[in-house]
């Protein structure tokens, strides 16, 4: 025994206090030491990329004749796919009243699993368009309506003066009051949606004809049920 | 540290199992509106509500589809074959302008002797007898009378189809032995007793020239032999369809004295006619002593002939049996077509004792004549320029008194409506009281005339007057029950002035349609005339019509009309076009209309909706019967590029008083089959009664 001892055990029992201090020093300077420590575990991750098992598919009216354009050159239903199917692109031109762009595009599900589907309006310039002027009907709505539906199977129209859409699945505002997420719904296994535009605009709003709106969204499916982030 | 790596290995797994894959495809949609390639623009804001007759000048009219009641026949009755009397025969014929026409024939017993032998000579005689016969007198000359006299009767074959002749007559002969002394026949041809030539011509035979050559065909009714006398014959022959015979027949009584140092006569009391199926009594061709003379055209030859005089030889007349003495300014008109034979036919104002006729007559003159006191006077003539026989003409007469002096005027048209010539006369003999026709042979043989479309009327006949039409561009048109467009015009004004000569008694006389249409052709109303009225030269219809307000959006893609009067009577279906559409683009778009479940409809309410681009090419419609949605949405048209279309409305109201909300969509599409864009615009029309 040495006199060095800082702790005495007055029950004869010495603890030694020296072992838990070097145990923390040693730890000091190990952590110290091994900051800089890189600890490589071999792993390997294999990608196999697989084609798209949901992708878009041009409607029957994809290409169709659209409202208006030019003496020589009519304006179509502009529908751009990627070539895997895995982005849209789709420029119409409505008018005044109520114009209905049926199945201008599909997405399809040939997976032996379904998917849920989602939008994400990640950013819209299509303003809500007023009538200053007031309708020949007065219980006709004096702001537009633009919307994105996804038929799985029938579709109709009712009401007057405004004829309202209803479709199997869901419609989906794309003006700009309405960014954000929205659920779809599921797309079983191996079927498809068809995609239509439904547009309102009243009478008495402002078209110069050139101006074009845009909705920059994101298709979004998953096989889970989480809400995508 | 293992707590650590524990705790990632775990959540890795989780990941593993739960698939927390969120696959992310970019898109954008673009919206470039652009203007309305469809618009709308206001049609016509009126609507024809009704069209009535406000006054009629006719007092009588007929189609002769049948005999008209209250009309007579001078010296004629009434039988189941029309009239039919001594002198004439008026019947209904199938041969009219329209349908049925009413046929004028005179009737006119002839007589004639015949040498039949170079180297004999009759002497036959034709008497009235005590007895009432016309005896054939082959023996008041004696024994050296030799030849055929005979009895004749020209006359249509529908006068003859499916009779029973019945010839009551006695004969006598003066030798006691059996011999053929006469015949009976329904000769196939128009025999003439001025035919020395040919029928009575001297050939060397006793029988008549149709027995001994066969030419022309005959029935054989009977033949008469006996001994001694005189006998009694009350023959009944009968005669069956004469389908494929001659248009004209002559019954003829033959006496034929052959036979030298013989004598033979026939009294014969009468010539009936009897129906074939029923038995029935027609009519009854008797000589009562003293009600005719016989007159001699020719005498003291050895073919001498006349005829039997009954009134005026040659004339008959029929008419409408309402006195009109006491009214001074008359229209009569009708048409009259001369199918054979020479003579006159035409329009007649008489007081049963004189006669004035308006006429025209086979040698294509018009003429106004006068008969009193016992014979003919022509007051005013002038030829009908490119007149043939066979063609219908259109006879107008203008008949004012005045001071005792009856002023006339004659038109002869065409049935185009052309004027061909117009003749006045001016005469103070006699009041008219009776206005009809007749019918004169000229050369005492016959003639056939047929008639139709008569009129006896206060006011100008020529014309049917249209009143408070909405202004000028409008169309109107006068359709026959047999659809046939008798007339139409264009309005200059507001009243409208529409010449029916060609068809001055509308159709077959019953029923008929006006139609009023908008400067483009389009219905504004269409009436149909009921089965027991008709429509008449110097009939003034007035239309009643509404103007209505149409608010078109102020981009033109929405429409209200409000305020759409339409009839209220199934007779008159009115039509409107309260909007037109319009495409702007250079392409076709395909559209339609569509009726919407909110609108309100009467259950009086009958209409058509569609969308025509002309009234020629129209969609099928929306129809509403009886309040009941039959159609919800027309059919589909393509409207081209720069083209109009029009949103044509017919229909009516069974009751007044109603009111219908009709809200519908205009949908138009850029293909077929609602393929490409579709747009919808919505439209209103409120529609009364």
């Amino acid at each position: 025994m040495s006199g060095n001892n800082l702790i005495i055990n007055n029950e004869g029992r010495k603890r030694r206090i020296t072992t838990p201090l070097i145990a923390l020093l040693i730890a000091v300077v190990i952590s110290i030491a091994f900051a800089s420590v890189f600890v490589y575990y071999p792993m390997e991750v294999i990608l196999q990329p697989v084609r798209p098992p949901v992708y878009f598919e041009t409607g029957s009216n994809a290409g169709a004749y659209d409202l208006g354009g030019s003496d020589t050159t009519s304006n179509t239903i502009s529908v751009s796919i990627g070539s895997n199917g895995a982005s849209l692109n789709i420029t119409v031109h409505p008018t005044y009243q109520t114009t209905v762009y049926k199945n201008v595009t599909k997405i399809v599900n040939r997976d032996s699993k379904g998917y849920n589907v989602w939008i994400n309006i990640r950013w819209t310039n299509i303003s809500i368009m007023v009538s200053s002027l007031g309708s020949t009907f007065p219980t006709q709505s004096q702001s537009s309506n633009v919307t994105i539906c996804f038929v799985s199977s029938s579709r109709s129209t009712s009401g007057f003066p405004t004829p309202g859409y209803s479709v199997d699945v869901r419609c989906v505002s794309l003006q700009s009051t309405s960014t954000g997420l929205t659920y779809i719904g599921f797309l079983g296994a191996r079927s498809s949606w068809e995609i239509d535009l439904y547009v309102y605009i009243p009478e008495g709003a402002n078209i110069d004809g050139s101006t074009i709106y845009t909705a920059e969204i994101h298709l979004i499916y998953t096989p889970s049920g989480e809400t995508p982030p | 540290m293992i707590y650590i790596l524990i705790l990632f290995l775990f959540v890795l797994s989780f990941d593993l199992i739960y698939g927390s894959v969120f696959v992310y495809y970019p898109s954008s949609m673009n919206i470039s509106p652009t203007s309305p390639p469809l618009v709308f623009e206001a049609g016509y804001n009126v609507s024809c509500v009704d069209i009535s007759r406000v006054s009629r000048g006719a007092l009588f009219y007929t189609d002769f589809e049948s005999i008209p009641s209250n009309w007579h026949m001078i010296n004629g009755t009434l039988t189941g074959r029309g009239f039919i009397g001594v002198g004439g025969y008026w019947s209904i014929i199938d041969q009219g302008f329209k349908g049925r026409g009413l046929r004028g024939f005179p009737l006119l017993w002839q007589v004639r002797e015949h040498k039949t032998y170079t180297p004999y000579y009759p002497d036959i005689r034709f008497v009235q007898q005590t007895t009432n016969a016309i005896r054939i007198d082959s023996y008041t000359a004696g024994a050296s009378s030799l030849g055929n006299g005979y009895l004749m009767l020209i006359a249509p074959r529908e006068f003859f189809n499916n009779t029973i002749i019945n010839t009551r007559f006695n004969a006598y002969f003066s030798f006691t032995g059996t011999r053929a002394i006469g015949y009976i026949d329904l000769v196939n041809s128009t025999i003439d007793r001025r035919n020395d030539t040919v029928i009575f011509s001297t050939y060397g035979d006793c029988s008549p020239y149709w027995r001994k050559y066969n030419t022309p065909t005959y029935i054989w009714l009977y033949n008469v032999s006996q001994a001694g006398g005189p006998i009694s014959y009350n023959i009944n022959s009968t005669v069956g369809d004469l389908a494929g015979y001659d248009l004209y027949m002559t019954y003829v009584i033959t006496l034929s004295d052959c036979w030298i140092q013989q004598t033979v006569y026939f009294d014969v009391f009468w010539m009936a006619l009897y129906e074939r199926s029923t038995g029935s009594l027609i009519y009854n061709f008797s000589f009562p002593y003293n009600s005719y003379s016989v007159v001699l055209e020719r005498s003291d030859t050895y073919g001498d002939y006349g005829y039997l005089r009954f009134g005026i030889p040659g004339f008959t007349a029929s008419y409408w049996g309402q006195d009109i003495s006491s009214l001074t300014n008359l229209w009569i008109s009708s048409k009259i077509m001369i199918r054979s034979g020479v003579g006159f036919g035409g329009i007649m104002l008489t007081n049963l004792s004189n006669y004035y006729i308006f006429s025209i007559n086979s040698s294509g003159y018009a003429n106004i004549l006068r008969y009193s006191a016992g014979s003919w006077a022509l007051l005013s003539y002038s030829s009908v320029p490119g007149y043939t026989n066979s063609t219908w003409y259109v006879l107008v007469v203008s008949y004012v008194r005045s001071g005792g002096t009856n002023s006339f005027t004659l038109y002869v048209y065409d049935v185009r409506g052309n004027l061909l010539t117009t003749i006045t006369a001016s005469d103070t003999t006699f009041t008219p009281k009776y206005a009809g026709l007749a019918s004169y042979t000229s050369n005492l043989l016959y003639i056939d005339d047929v008639y139709d479309d008569f009129i006896v009327s206060t006011s100008d006949p020529r014309t049917v007057i249209f009143q408070n039409i909405p202004e000028s561009g409008y169309m109107v048109y006068i359709i026959d029950n047999l659809n046939n467009i008798v007339n139409y015009t264009t309005s200059a004004g507001t009243t409208v002035y529409l010449g029916v000569v060609n068809d001055i008694v509308v159709g077959t006389g019953s029923d008929g349609k006006i139609s009023i249409t908008y400067p483009n052709n389009f219905l504004c109303i269409n009436y149909t005339v009921s089965s027991s009225d008709a429509i008449l030269g110097g009939d003034v219809y007035s239309l009643s019509y509404v103007r209505y307000s149409i608010n078109i959006g102020s981009n033109k893609t929405s429409a209200l009309a409000s305020n759409i009067y339409i009839s209220s009577s199934s007779y008159k279906i009115s039509g409107a076009i309260p909007l037109k559409i319009y495409n702007n683009d250079v392409k076709p778009y395909y559209i339609r209309l569509i009726l919407d479940t909110s609108s309100s409809i009467s259950s009086y309410l009958t209409l058509n909706i569609t969308i025509a681009l002309s009234p020629s090419a129209t969609a099928d419609p929306i129809r509403i019967v009886g309040g009941s949605v039959v159609a919800g949405s027309s059919g589909w048209i393509s409207l081209s590029g720069g083209s109009y279309a029009y949103i044509y409305v017919t229909g009516y109201y069974t009751s007044s008083g109603q009111s219908s909300t009709l809200n519908l969509y205009l949908e138009y599409c850029s293909l077929s089959n609602e393929n490409g864009v579709c747009v919808f615009y919505p439209i209103q029309m409120v529609i009364n009664s």
